[in-house]
């Protein structure tokens, strides 16, 4: 995991009501690249390694349909929360993977999608 | 030999030199490495063996690596530090030149990582990629020329993240191959630090988290088995990411993972991965069948190696064994890999 320092990255998804926690996982190896977390009750090594098996779950999945269609993103929701993964292209060969976890009583879950969606747009190169 | 037979604590197969324990190595390199990072030293840690390479230190902390066996050395390596000429050799042991004239600029978009990541979040708190299109939040919406700007400090702050991994894939090769540690050479920091740099703690749980994953993978596949593109498909019609695609058109003939990331400029350990993924997929497959069974006879022989799971599990990575902060720590794992015999 990287230092602190690089988690200013992730700050406008901080804003997002009901944030809980945030990560960038680098989706090849699976390394949290910069992370940001509301409160310490779940743990980002976890949560980040669980969307990184999803997400090659799903490419996998993708792969095998072949339907020429791509990943964009995975909504899951728990009884207390929601887990957002969305795939970020950064390269032809390289694959980030944003996590974002949110409070379900707190959070609009489709204003929480759109504001994520805008910050992957500035990673377009 | 497989990574795997190297990392072990048997004795090596082919006659070679019986490796030492793995714990008595991992435990060795994580205690000097916090004894350079207690003591905020600057300098350099070689390394020589099955894999050459070296570890860069600034204040103590971990800001570059290098291996003779991974590529990314240009990327790694510290350009704000000179070493004292009575101390070093003129060069590395991967024979790269040390420079004390050399100091380039520290970042090439020319700002601190800091100054990149404080720009972020106010050019993109507004959430909008149009003047006309209002936030949800209601805050003013960026114009376009703080919106064009974000993009450029993220892109490149995400850049820089990323410029750690051949740091990490160093020096998880260096752990595999057990090279000797070598006498610390003291160096000097001048200029602004290394936009990225590693505690002991954070480079150690990474190193667990990878072990284990190459652990899971190594029945199957290691960065030195040979692939193959396989010669017909199950399937009518597949599809594959850009990276899969770029791996898959390089392995017409056998080929390893190792020589496939230097290929493409990526990490070992990220290539052997998507390697792994492709082989689960059908697409690739172990080349020899003879060297397949040659390296699982030393794996058993090692008993490093459960029945394979047949998935790649990132989360078991993480929760089979964990730390105080969820990670994985090498110390506990290098003791569940080499403890049982």
């Amino acid at each position: 995991m990287l230092p602190p320092a690089t988690d200013t990255l992730l700050d406008p998804v901080t804003m997002i009501d009901g944030f809980r926690l945030a990560g960038l996982i680098d989706a090849s190896t699976g390394m949290v690249l910069a992370s940001a977390q509301d409160v310490c009750d779940l743990s980002l090594a976890t949560a980040a390694a669980g969307a990184t098996d999803i997400a090659g779950v799903l490419s996998h999945l993708t792969g095998a349909m072949a339907v020429s269609d791509e990943l964009e993103d995975v909504m899951v929701t728990f009884s207390n929360h929601f887990q957002l993964i969305r795939t970020l292209q950064l390269t032809p060969t390289q694959t980030v993977i944003l996590l974002v976890i949110l409070d379900r009583g707190r959070a609009n879950l489709a204003l929480a999608r759109h504001t994520i969606r805008n910050f992957c747009a500035s990673f377009a190169a | 030999m497989s990574e795997f037979a190297q990392f072990s604590a048997g004795p090596a197969a082919d006659g070679a030199k019986p490796a030492r324990p793995a714990t008595d190595y991992a435990e060795s390199l994580a205690g000097r490495l916090r004894r350079l990072e207690a003591g905020r030293s600057t300098g350099i840690l070689p390394f020589s063996g099955r894999s050459d390479g070296a570890v860069y230190l600034r204040a103590g902390r971990v800001v570059g690596a290098e291996s003779s066996r991974t590529p990314g050395f240009s990327a790694t390596f510290p350009q704000t530090m000179s070493w004292q000429p009575d101390l070093v050799p003129t060069t590395t042991p991967l024979g790269v030149e040390l420079a004390p004239t050399a100091v380039p600029e520290p970042l090439a978009a020319g700002a601190a990582p800091e100054t990149l990541a404080a720009a972020v979040p106010q050019a993109l708190a507004a959430g909008s990629t149009s003047p006309s299109d209002p936030s949800p939040n209601g805050r003013p919406a960026a114009g376009p020329a703080a919106i064009a700007s974000a993009k450029k400090s993220v892109s490149g702050l995400l850049a820089q993240l990323l410029h750690i991994e051949p740091a990490i894939d160093a020096v998880l090769d260096l752990v595999l191959s057990q090279s000797a540690i070598g006498r610390f050479r003291t160096g000097k920091a001048h200029g602004e630090a290394e936009p990225i740099s590693l505690s002991v703690d954070s480079l150690e749980a990474e190193i667990a988290r990878r072990l284990h994953l190459v652990r899971q993978m190594a029945s199957v596949v290691t960065a030195d088995t040979a692939v193959s593109r396989s010669p017909r498909l199950n399937c009518t019609r597949v599809q594959v990411s850009a990276l899969q695609w770029a791996l898959l058109i390089r392995a017409g003939t056998a080929t390893t993972s190792r020589t496939l990331a230097r290929a493409l400029g990526r990490s070992v350990f990220g290539t052997t991965t998507e390697v792994y993924r492709l082989i689960a997929m059908d697409l690739l497959s172990v080349a020899d069948d003879a060297a397949r069974d040659h390296d699982q006879t030393q794996r058993e022989t090692f008993g490093l190696l459960e029945p394979c799971s047949g998935t790649l599990s990132f989360l078991r990575a993480v929760s089979d064994q964990k730390g105080d902060d969820g990670m994985p720590k090498l110390s506990d794992l290098l003791h569940q890999a080499g403890g049982g015999r």
